[in-house]
């Protein structure tokens, strides 16, 4: 579903870059990302261990932890800027502005609280409503999400809910500050398979039914991707190298990595032990090459390559693609729509 | 894959059953995580073992290496009554069976070089020392993909691929006929699943080993298996070759795995079967009659009450439901929520695939 470009999007980063101070120097885990979420929409931050989806989608809110640093950039939401607002401000827009659901389920919930209370407690600190009102609209929450039987269920603990209700329950928290964006981190990484089928419909179905105004989801399962997700942002080594529409990207990936990573999935139509790899491994953002930084594992990277500083070409489908080789080839095959 | 040959490993009405409770509140029962269970492994196959977590899968296993004792059954290894054996009898046998975890990084001892670490096995077994030690362990790093300079690093100083890589030398290093991998690539990423599996291939075709490969990701099974079992609490429901289980699985519990399995495209996305209602049962209260019946969408008044064998319903293959005949046939006696479902709404838009999850039974 892509969505005409020229309404204001509803979430907006520019030109993000998050650093991160180690014994061995300092590391960028975010360089310069610029991107939007648009009103209905989900949109999918993918990438592999260390390629900083998770420090950039702390970074929306502020929240990355030291030694990570918001070095520079803006994040925009209905067209206020985030990032420079006084703490106690900033504070009011956690949750209700853009809420997160953390990649844990079973350590985010507080083990000695009933789970109504936990969820009591996000009503209140967003709207003056009595005790007896946010017990109500706790209930309603747990319903909304699937939760069977949510009147004796809001009075029960963490513990008396299996993985699959504790993820629920957390979207239900984050749903009760009525939250115009939802950052969910990994929703289904530590959930049998299948349950992940369930979840990835309720996140679906709360955008489609407007429970959400749009729904940011980073993962590294491609399957997550294809399932739920309108659009989609793969990031490698702290950059974004491919932005697409998510039938496009699957169809018809255009950087080398993006490529190699839907290629490398397993499939039984693949001869066995012949699956496609990537060479190497995940760069350490310490020692990062010289460069696009996938250039020494790239099967197309020429002698331009170590030298290139990284930009993301503007495609005519909306797509971005940083690849200096594919955008020679993309010239070379359609002349005029070429820059 | 003819049954000509006597399998490498024999494992019949094989069980497992923990002490549950007991403790602070008085509660006690029997955890039946491996409850009755028959399987075959020849000598180079590579057999996948699925399941939800809660399945006994990882239990059996251990099981099968002898790891931990089982409550009853048998297991016979290259004709050889492992449960009978003690002492130095056992150890020669472990010689030939090796496990592979799922995290390498916590099965490794943090304070050991790689050295040491691939070559224990070699020292314990009494199977080289020296240099010839140190050529043997170099050989085997090559042989999974590591550089010789490996050796004098710690296992924190490697990623998980590279980790996953040592504990598979370490693994090899004593020639093993049998391997018992669990879930080797759950926790790598994408780009380095596919490495590790192929590499795990490449030693399977160069030594013959084989594998009894425990996964959820029926995907990474499909690939890589000649021959997969479904488990549900504690027990085998389904068992056949890889290939034909895909193509058409026959119990109402694969069928719910293989619809549940996130798609590879979105294309795939659009057409979903109706999921699983619930979640896997408490393993201390077994259901009556047919341990599936209550999650199953066709489930009928024999299904409560008589609990079916693991029969053979073609050659090969083998299935514990009273109703695969007529589910297979598209005629199941009660008319069940299951089959290909169009999502509703237009492209992904349509949501709600069925029953909310009732979970009741698996706390406390």
């Amino acid at each position: 579903m892509v969505r005409p470009m020229s309404a204001a999007p509803l979430l907006e980063v520019r030109g993000l870059t998050v650093e991160f101070r180690r014994d061995d120097g300092v590391v960028r885990a975010a360089e310069r990302l610029s991107f939007r979420v648009d009103r209905g929409e989900i949109v999918g931050l993918v990438g592999e261990s260390g390629s900083g989806k998770s420090a950039t989608a702390l970074s929306l809110l502020r929240l990355v932890p030291p030694p990570g640093r918001i070095v520079s950039g803006t994040v925009t939401l209905e067209g206020k800027e985030l990032l420079s607002l006084p703490e106690k401000e900033l504070r009011r827009h956690r949750g209700a502005g853009i809420a997160y659901i953390p990649q844990e389920p079973g350590s985010a919930l507080n083990p000695v609280l009933r789970v109504g209370a936990q969820i009591v407690d996000v009503v209140r600190a967003h709207r003056s409503v009595t005790r007896a009102e946010a017990w109500r609209e706790a209930t309603l929450a747990l319903e909304r999400v699937g939760i069977p039987d949510p009147t004796s269920r809001v009075r029960e603990y963490p513990h008396q809910f299996s993985g699959g209700m504790k993820q629920r329950a957390l979207i239900a928290m984050a749903l009760a500050a009525r939250p115009k964006v939802l950052l969910a981190d990994e929703p289904t990484t530590a959930l049998d398979t299948t349950l992940q089928a369930g979840i990835v419909d309720l996140l679906r179905s709360l955008v489609v039914g407007g429970d959400l105004g749009a729904m940011l989801i980073i993962t590294h399962d491609l399957g997550v991707v294809a399932a739920v997700c309108d659009r989609v942002i793969v990031m490698y080594a702290g950059r974004i190298v491919e932005e697409a529409p998510v039938d496009t990207l699957f169809a018809d990936p255009r950087h080398p990595y993006t490529r190699a990573l839907i290629e490398s999935l397993p499939r039984p139509d693949v001869e066995r032990g012949c699956l496609p790899t990537i060479s190497g491994q995940v760069p350490d953002l310490a020692r990062l090459p010289s460069g696009c930084p996938f250039h020494p594992r790239c099967g197309l990277a020429d002698e331009r390559c170590p030298a290139w500083e990284p930009e993301l070409f503007p495609l005519p489908d909306g797509r971005r693609v940083a690849c200096i080789v594919e955008e020679d080839r993309r010239g070379a095959r359609e002349p005029e729509l070429a820059r | 894959m003819s049954g000509s040959s006597p399998p490498l490993v024999e494992v019949r009405r094989l069980a497992k059953h923990f002490p549950a409770g007991g403790g602070l509140f008085g509660r006690s029962g029997l955890v039946r995580a491996v409850d009755g269970v028959d399987l075959d492994v020849r000598s180079g196959e590579i057999v996948g073992l699925v399941g939800e977590s809660g399945s006994g899968k990882t239990t059996l296993g251990r099981l099968v290496l002898r790891l931990i004792e089982p409550t009853s059954g048998s297991v016979h290894f290259d004709g050889v009554d492992v449960l009978s054996l003690r002492g130095g009898e056992l150890r020669r046998l472990r010689r030939r069976m090796q496990l592979v975890f799922q995290d390498a990084s916590s099965a490794l001892n943090p304070r050991m070089k790689v050295r040491t670490l691939v070559g224990e096995p070699l020292v314990i077994h009494k199977i080289s020392r020296g240099s010839a030690l140190r050529a043997k362990v170099a050989e085997l790093l090559s042989e999974v993909g590591l550089d010789e300079s490996a050796m004098e690093r710690y296992p924190h100083e490697f990623s998980g691929g590279q980790r996953q890589r040592i504990g598979i030398a370490r693994a090899l290093a004593v020639r093993p006929d049998f391997v018992v991998c669990d879930e080797p690539v759950s926790a790598l990423d994408v780009s380095v699943q596919a490495q590790i599996v192929n590499l795990l291939v490449e030693l399977q075709r160069r030594h013959g080993i084989a594998y009894l490969f425990i996964a959820h990701d029926l995907s990474v099974v499909g690939h890589l298996c000649d021959r997969v079992a479904v488990m549900y609490l504690g027990r085998i429901v389904e068992h056949g070759s890889a290939e034909s289980v895909r193509r058409e699985p026959l119990h109402p519990y694969t069928r719910a795995l293989f619809a549940a399995t996130l798609p590879a495209s979105p294309d795939e996305a659009r057409r979903v079967h109706a999921p699983l209602p619930g979640e896997i049962p408490s393993p201390v209260a077994v259901p009556s009659g047919c341990r599936f019946h209550t999650r199953c969408p066709f489930a009928a008044e024999r299904c409560r009450v008589e609990d079916p064998p693991l029969r053979e319903v073609s050659p090969g293959r083998l299935v514990a439901c009273h109703l695969a005949e007529e589910i297979a046939a598209g005629r199941p006696p009660s008319a069940g929520a299951e089959g290909a479902v169009e999502r509703s709404g237009g492209g992904r838009g349509g949501v709600s695939r069925g029953m909310p999850e009732d979970d009741r039974g698996t706390t406390g």
